[in-house]
């Protein structure tokens, strides 16, 4: 089940992958649409986006949000509105926290550093703002952009029984 | 023939309906709507922020824009509890008459109840025994006949209120739930028991459901039009997104309009706590609302 699910989110993401994963988020065909990431894969390597988003058409909406400048936007409101930069910036404090407390006890590990997906200063990438929210319910940035790429939507899966991309897929905007 | 564009600036959303009119009949050119949680914040402020403001101002200009293609004769626009209740709302009426030259006027609970009869009466075969339940952001309508005439009760509950504060949070949490409920009751005191009516539902709140009921992918009205849904299913459909996170319930429901998700909690409590009160066991869903009144009641 393991390796099926691994597959499945490689074929999803077009690439193998360097750890094992845990699916935390399912779309209405019951397939993976968000993954929990270790800190370290497997070759040590830090790695500090604990919530990775495999679902293609959010993937494709996320970055054509993206293309069209919300990151930009979204920056300049968490400066204007402190509110806002306040619910952000805890969460990029606890998600480092939480991320960091699965390294307590291994020894030689280098920790990731910086908040979701690894961002410090700026949101950096809308796609792991999602991810977040879709796996914890504790993202502001996250819930922003679940509010402007709406539902899961797809008519058809985009993984066929065989564990390969359903060439009848289409997202629609 | 004219061609006529309505504007309903509610609390939470705004919506447009561009329509010809002939001899008091209605051919819908295109309706829209958007969330543009005008009360946001309301509740603590007393105002309407500058962020719902800007939210409006960008849609209105985008309306605009619409009405203008379809060159429309007039346009009908109206404010509801938002500017009822809110401390700078004529500054803002003042506001959208220099940058937009559209008159918003601001209707009374009663009259937005009279408003909403006529717009559902045009697109029903119901003509006595009424019943309709318009759930809005921050006020809720019922409407009823008696001895022929229209009757209006406004009540101060709506998604936003609930919202902002009781249901604050999904998943809903037992104590939130409780005030909340007890809220509710405590302003629909006055109702009586309307088993024997057909209860028709209007606006977000009840279109929503309907939409969902019926697994829509996307949203259609002309689908969910007239469509039954008894309590029991509504009841289950709460009991199932009372559970949910928003982000839950909105990846869920597709067809949902996506910044509906963090009021549809509140929404559908609303509406099984009226059904109950009521003793009304099935819900009939009109597209048909207030923007159609509008436009009737002036042609």
């Amino acid at each position: 089940m393991v390796n099926e699910t691994k597959k499945i989110v490689e074929t999803q993401l077009n690439r193998p992958l360097r750890s094992d994963v845990e699916v935390v988020s399912r779309c209405h065909f019951n397939l993976p649409a968000v993954i929990k990431v270790p800190s370290n894969l497997d070759d040590g390597t830090p790695f500090p986006t604990s919530y990775w988003l495999t679902c293609p058409m959010y993937i494709k909406k996320v970055g054509s949000l993206e293309s069209q400048g919300l990151i930009k936007e979204l920056d300049k409101q968490l400066d204007q509105n402190k509110d806002l930069y306040k619910k952000w910036s805890e969460r990029q404090k606890s998600y480092e926290d939480e991320r960091n407390k699965e390294n307590k006890n291994k020894k030689n590990l280098i920790d990731p550093t910086g908040g979701v997906g690894g961002a410090k200063e700026s949101i950096k990438c809308l796609h792991s703002h999602l991810a977040d929210e879709l796996a914890t319910n504790k993202n502001i940035i996250g819930k922003i952009v679940v509010e402007a790429v709406g539902g899961f939507n797809c008519e058809d899966p985009c993984i066929n029984e065989n564990y390969e991309k359903n060439a009848n897929w289409k997202s629609k905007w | 023939m004219v061609v006529v564009a309505a504007i309903d600036c509610g609390s939470n959303s705004t919506r447009l309906l561009i329509s010809e009119v002939n001899n008091g009949r209605l051919k819908k050119l295109f309706k829209t709507h958007k969330v543009t949680k005008t009360s946001q914040g309301l509740g603590d402020s007393g105002r309407i922020s500058n962020d719902s403001k800007k939210q409006l101002f960008n849609t209105l200009r985008n309306y605009l824009k619409i009405i203008k293609e379809y060159e429309a004769d007039h346009i009908l626009c109206i404010g509801t509890a938002v500017f009822r209740d809110a401390e700078n709302s004529n500054e803002i009426i003042e506001e959208i008459k220099q940058k937009f030259d559209i008159d918003l006027r601001i209707i009374t609970g009663e009259e937005e109840g009279q408003l909403t009869s006529i717009g559902v009466l045009s697109d029903s075969e119901i003509n006595n025994n009424l019943l309709i339940i318009d759930i809005g952001g921050r006020s809720t309508e019922i409407i009823y006949d008696e001895e022929n005439k229209i009757k209006v009760n406004s009540t101060n509950v709506g998604v936003v209120t609930l919202n902002e504060s009781f249901l604050k949070q999904n998943p809903v949490i037992s104590n939130e739930e409780e005030a909340a409920i007890k809220f509710i009751n405590s302003n629909l005191d006055f109702l009586d028991d309307f088993s024997n009516r057909t209860l028709i539902g209007v606006a977000g709140t009840f279109t929503s459901i309907a939409s969902i009921f019926l697994n829509q992918k996307k949203y259609d009205d002309e689908e969910i039009h007239s469509k039954l849904i008894d309590f029991e299913w509504i009841n289950s459909f709460y009991n199932s997104i009372k559970l949910m996170t928003v982000s839950q319930i909105i990846g869920k429901h597709s067809s949902l309009d996506p910044k509906r998700g963090q009021t549809l909690t509140s929404g559908v409590l609303l509406a099984l706590s009226l059904m109950k009160k009521l003793k009304i066991n099935e819900l009939k869903v009109s597209k048909s609302d207030i923007l159609e009144g509008l436009i009737l009641k002036n042609y």
